[in-house]
């Protein structure tokens, strides 16, 4: 079986080497950049099947860096912040990040995450109760994994997918965050709310009409989320 | 007003006769209509009953096919029928089996093509379907009947017990029964009926016209009857060839048009008769009227004229004039006014001569009035020009002056003096004087004092002083002064406001003339509006002084002010706001509108404002907390905090006012602050983070490391360890530099040999770096903390290597600055350079050049900060000069005269 390639990004060639070392160890094909553009030039050429991206790189930052991927690819991104403060976390997961360490951050830890993301984004976890899903405009293939809304196709990110999967099968009931966060990211993220926020703004940008206000996933203040069947209303 | 009297009543009667005659004829022509219904409903009530007995009949005998019972019993009922009812010609009645025929109370017997004939005749004037399910009897529009004549018929369908349709009644109606009754008009009545059916066939019309010239003369008829149905119009008829009146009115049920027609000339003949004869009533009122009025003329104006005359000639004051009344034909009251005349001019003519006598009287009468009224005009004239300077002058003086001019010349007084004594404040009184005449200014000055004194002594008795003759010798209340010159009376009168003395008025006159009671009252009037003027002025000042320091205030505050009133106009706005917005060429007389001043603004300036929120609280007239203004405008943003206040007084609202405070500075400082944290923050966890992973990796069971890697993992940590201690120490050394606490360990130095130290050891740890020392003529001994230079000469060098990617050459020049007693070291590199706007800041702490270039280097951005504070504490300077990808040339400077100084 060929291994899984991960690709390092970060401008510090120390914290590149251990990381490099240590993911070589647990079975990884590891690449490595030290910038921005070396990079999205190492993405296109490595096709890594996770990246593990600093946010203070030279050149390009690593915002930046993860929204262009995220502009052609749903591979699992792992931001490095080290500014420690929430708001790097939050913009990382706008950005499109599947999930952040912060510096500085435990070996242990990482490999953690690496394996919590990667086990997201290859097998699916909810068995549909049917091949599709349709709530009013909103319609959702199972099968090919798709969604459309009025027709039109809809690119959604693993992570979004499942979570807008994970609501229409519990279509027009509260789901409680951390039920929620258990069954996405797992249950060592039941606490992070911040996770599930910025996912659901994401999807809403996707697929309401308009996002601030929203008609499909509704906010239920403290509790949780749910999506409403705008068929039967 | 007899005729008109007449004339109205006459019309009244008119118009009466002329409502009585359309009522008559109204009248006439309803009686009609109502004879017809009469006749037609009788009809209908013969039929229902013949139907209701022949229905009995049949039905009772139902079980019975043919029989005689049910033929006599029908007999018998129609003979009786007949018997009581002529109105019909024909009945036939068709049922089961059975067809009677009756022609005028006889039994017919009929042939079987008779009977086809009157079936046809029926079905050719009533749909059958229709007929079959009436209840009610149908009549036929007119028709010819089966003798060729003109016929009406009524029918009704036959219905067994269970409502089946088993046959029908048909009566043909008598037309000449109709005829008779249309015919028959009454002798008043000179017109005609006529009757159409319900399809505008002709029932009935008197003439013999062919129904084509009927229809076409009936045309307004049927044009009416669309639109009402009864009503009266007048017509010109073809077939009479005359005008006529026309009432008509649609039957009900029937569906029929009954119509009357007369010649309108005829009905309305009496009418006219009584017109005529009205007017020839007037007039003849009118002739008699008229001449009556010539005759009493022709009597009365001449003797009138005459009396005239007369009246004219005592009013020129002639009384011999006697009126004489020779006419005889003059009536009797006429003659008697002409007496009556004569005894009043005789009267008048007495009247007069003791009125001669009088006169004398009068008129000193009458001068005393006129001398009043020239000294009311005189106080009006004085009053007039107190309050007219008000108007146009500006200071009180000016005021004052215009009002002693005037007083002056109404009183005929030679000096006016007023003494103003200020309230609350001593010393600060005011006297002012105007003349008139010509005086030396020493006298002026002397009797300004005098008059001053007397106003003094007015204001503070508070009374009235008044010297009738100032030469008095003895009196010793008299200046000197004054009893020596030619003045001769003066008075003083103190100025009052609401039982208040403002000061005083003191007037000389060189007349030798008393103040009589009515000068001092004019006195006291201008007095009085004095002090109005002087209490109002008093307060302007006030009111002025402290509008000055408010606004001496506002404008020099540090913030920029707006007030705006209920509409949003700018009331006031302080010269900072207009700054701020770069709106200095502002017309700020104008009228300004906040919302037109916004779009005023610069469009090359990008301007961020809450605007949606300021208008809500200025809507609610509440206050506005905060709100942040960001301003661009060639490529500097400043930012400013914005509050809005409501402004009341106890019961209104004036407006509202926004204060703007520039806080570009804090917000700069904030930024700067926050970079700083997150800077210091990331280099100090970076390699933290090594050192964290990369121990935690050599201590991992799970994997077996090679000797390589956990060599390359302790290099690592060491690595970053010296690179963490290097960090404190430096963070250590700004915050003593900064804290002051900086200390030096001098000692005299060559600093060539220093520089030679520390280049070879740059040139082996940096090989491919080539460094040239220049060193300018004899460099003297400095008094220096060795350690603490070498510092600075790594950092500069390191700093060079660092942003040398290309040019690698760096040169260390020194040299000694005779002039200045200083030496001068130079570090230049032929790398990247610094630009203009960063040169000043890459000395403060944590600063940073960000572009592409240096984003590859890594730094704390706190060497050039304490080198620059290390060589302060030696009392040198540290500059840069550069030009970005020129290189950078970094220069210190440390004084030699403190070695000297040290050394002795």
């Amino acid at each position: 079986m060929k291994k899984p390639v991960a690709l390092v990004v970060d401008d510090e060639s120390n914290i590149l080497r251990f990381v490099r070392a240590n993911l070589r160890a647990s079975g990884f094909e590891v690449a490595s950049a030290t910038t921005g553009t070396e990079a999205l030039a190492k993405f296109e050429s490595e096709e890594p099947n996770i990246i593990i991206l600093d946010i203070m790189l030279p050149e390009l930052d690593g915002f930046s860096v993860c929204r262009r991927i995220r502009q052609v690819s749903d591979v699992p991104i792992i931001m490095i912040t080290a500014k420690g403060d929430m708001q790097d976390a939050v913009e990382g997961l706008n950005a499109g990040a599947d999930d952040y360490v912060t510096k500085p951050f435990a070996v242990e830890e990482l490999l953690a995450r690496v394996n919590a993301v990667l086990r997201r984004s290859q097998h699916d976890f909810c068995q549909p109760s049917s091949d599709q899903i349709k709530l009013g405009n909103l319609y959702i293939d199972m099968a090919q994994r798709r969604v459309y809304i009025n027709g039109e196709a809809v690119h959604l990110t693993p992570t979004e997918f499942k979570l807008l999967i994970y609501l229409a099968n519990q279509a027009d009931k509260v789901v409680p965050h951390d039920e929620i966060l258990e069954a996405i990211w797992g249950s060592e993220y039941r606490e992070c709310t911040h996770y599930l926020r910025v996912s659901i703004g994401r999807l809403r940008q996707k697929i309401e009409v308009d996002p601030g206000n929203p008609e499909y996933i509704v906010t239920c203040s403290g509790v949780g989320y749910m999506i409403r069947n705008l068929n039967v209303s | 007003m007899i005729v008109i009297i007449l004339g109205v009543y006459l019309a009244v009667n008119l118009y009466e006769k002329k409502q009585d005659i359309e009522t008559t004829y109204n009248q006439i022509f309803t009686s009609k209509a109502e004879e017809v219904k009469d006749y037609m409903r009788r009809t209908f009530i013969a039929l229902q009953y013949l139907d209701e007995q022949i229905s009995t009949i049949i039905c009772a005998n139902k079980d019975v096919d043919v029989d005689k019972k049910i033929e006599a019993k029908v007999n018998d009922l129609i003979q009786y029928m007949f018997y009581y009812h002529d109105d019909f010609e024909e009945i036939f009645v068709k049922c089961k089996h059975a067809n009677f025929c009756y022609r005028e109370k006889n039994l017919v017997q009929l042939t079987t093509e008779e009977e086809i004939a009157w079936e046809q005749f029926l079905w050719n004037n009533v749909d059958y379907q229709t007929f079959v399910n009436s209840t009610t009897p149908t009549v036929s529009s007119i028709t010819t009947g089966l003798e060729g004549k003109k016929a009406i018929f009524i029918t009704k369908p036959l219905r067994t017990e269970d409502g089946q349709y088993c046959g029908y009644i048909l009566s043909v109606i008598n037309m000449k029964k109709i005829e008779e009754i249309l015919n028959k008009t009454s002798k008043d009545f000179p017109g005609y009926f006529a009757l159409l059916d319900h399809k505008k066939r002709v029932i009935y019309f008197p003439q013999p016209v062919s129904a084509s010239t009927l229809s076409e003369s009936l045309v307004p008829l049927f044009k009416e009857t669309e639109r009402v149905t009864e009503g009266t119009f007048k017509y010109y008829s073809s077939i009479y060839k005359r005008e006529q009146i026309l009432n008509f009115k649609t039957l009900e049920d029937l569906d029929w048009i009954i119509w009357s027609a007369a010649p309108y000339f005829i009905v309305y003949l009496s009418f006219y008769r009584n017109l005529i004869l009205s007017v020839f009533m007037l007039l003849i009122a009118i002739i008699t009227i008229l001449w009556t009025k010539r005759i009493l003329l022709k009597r009365m104006v001449q003797p009138l004229k005459e009396l005239n005359n007369v009246s004219k000639e005592l009013a020129t004051g002639r009384f011999s004039y006697r009126l004489e009344m020779a006419n005889n034909d003059i009536p009797q009251e006429i003659k008697e006014l002409g007496n009556r005349f004569k005894d009043m001019a005789l009267d008048l003519k007495q009247a007069y001569l003791l009125l001669k006598r009088q006169g004398g009287v009068l008129e000193k009468q009458a001068q005393e009035y006129s001398q009043e009224l020239l000294m009311k005009n005189k106080e009006m004239v004085a009053l007039y020009a107190v309050a007219s300077s008000v108007s146009n002058k500006n200071t009180l003086f000016d005021i004052l002056n215009q009002v002693f001019k005037i007083i002056m010349k109404v009183l005929e007084i030679d000096l006016v003096t007023i003494y103003i004594p200020q309230r609350g404040e001593v010393g600060k009184e005011s006297i002012y004087t105007v003349w008139h005449g010509n005086y030396l200014q020493k006298e002026k000055t002397c009797f300004t004092e005098c008059a001053g004194d007397f106003a003094k002594i007015a204001v503070k008795e508070k009374k009235m002083i008044m010297i009738d003759d100032l030469q008095k010798k003895n009196d010793e209340q008299i200046p000197f002064a004054l009893k020596w010159s030619n003045f001769k009376t003066l008075v003083s009168m103190p100025i009052y406001y609401k039982n208040m003395v403002l000061g005083a008025l003191t007037l000389i006159s060189s007349n030798s003339r008393h103040f009589g009671e009515k000068d001092l009252a004019i006195l006291q009037t201008i007095c009085t509006q004095l002090g109005v003027i002087i209490s109002n002025f008093h307060l302007i000042n006030i009111i002025n002084e402290k509008h000055q320091t408010l606004m001496a205030t506002i404008n020099s505050m540090c913030e920029g002010l707006v007030f705006l009133d209920r509409k949003g106009k700018i009331i006031y706005a302080n010269p900072l706001f207009f700054k701020m917005f770069y709106l200095n060429n502002i017309d700020q007389q104008k009228e300004l509108y906040i919302d037109n001043l916004l779009k005023e603004i610069n469009p090359e300036i990008d301007l961020v404002l809450p605007y949606k929120e300021m208008k809500k609280h200025f809507i609610k007239k509440q206050p506005f907390h905060s709100g942040q203004i960001s301003l661009t405008y060639q490529e500097r943003t400043r930012y400013f905090l914005i509050q809005g206040f409501p402004v009341h007084t106890n019961k209104s609202f004036l407006g509202y006012g926004y204060i703007i405070h520039d806080i570009t500075r804090e917000k700069e400082v904030d930024n700067l602050k926050s970079s700083l944290l997150s800077t210091v923050s990331h280099e100090l966890r970076s390699p933290l983070t090594t050192i964290y992973g990369s121990a935690e990796s050599l201590l991992r069971k799970d994997v077996v490391w090679s000797r390589e890697e956990e060599i390359e993992f302790m290099e690592a940590i060491v690595e970053e360890s010296k690179r963490l201690r290097d960090l404190i120490d430096n963070i250590m050394d700004m915050s003593k530099i900064e804290a002051g606490v900086f200390k030096l360990d001098r000692h005299a130095v060559d600093i060539t040999k220093l520089i030679e130290r520390v280049v070879k050891r740059h040139r082996f740890m940096y090989p491919e770096n080539e460094f040239v020392v220049d060193i300018l003529g004899n460099i003297p001994f400095v008094f220096i903390d060795e350690r603490r230079i070498e510092q600075v000469l790594n950092n500069l060098l390191e700093n060079a290597i660092k942003y040398s990617p290309m040019d690698k050459t760096i040169k260390i020049k020194v040299e000694y600055l005779k002039e200045e007693n200083v030496l001068k070291v130079g570090v230049i590199d032929h790398g990247i350079g610094i630009a203009c706007q960063d040169q000043a800041a890459i000395f403060g702490r944590f600063y940073r050049v960000e572009n592409a270039k240096t984003a590859r280097v890594k730094g704390s951005g706190v060497g050039l900060s304490i080198a620059k504070g290390i060589i302060k504490n030696h009392g040198g300077e540290i500059w840069v000069e550069s030009e970005l990808g020129h290189g950078s040339k970094f220069y210190f400077t440390l004084p030699i005269n403190n070695v000297e100084g040290e050394i002795k």
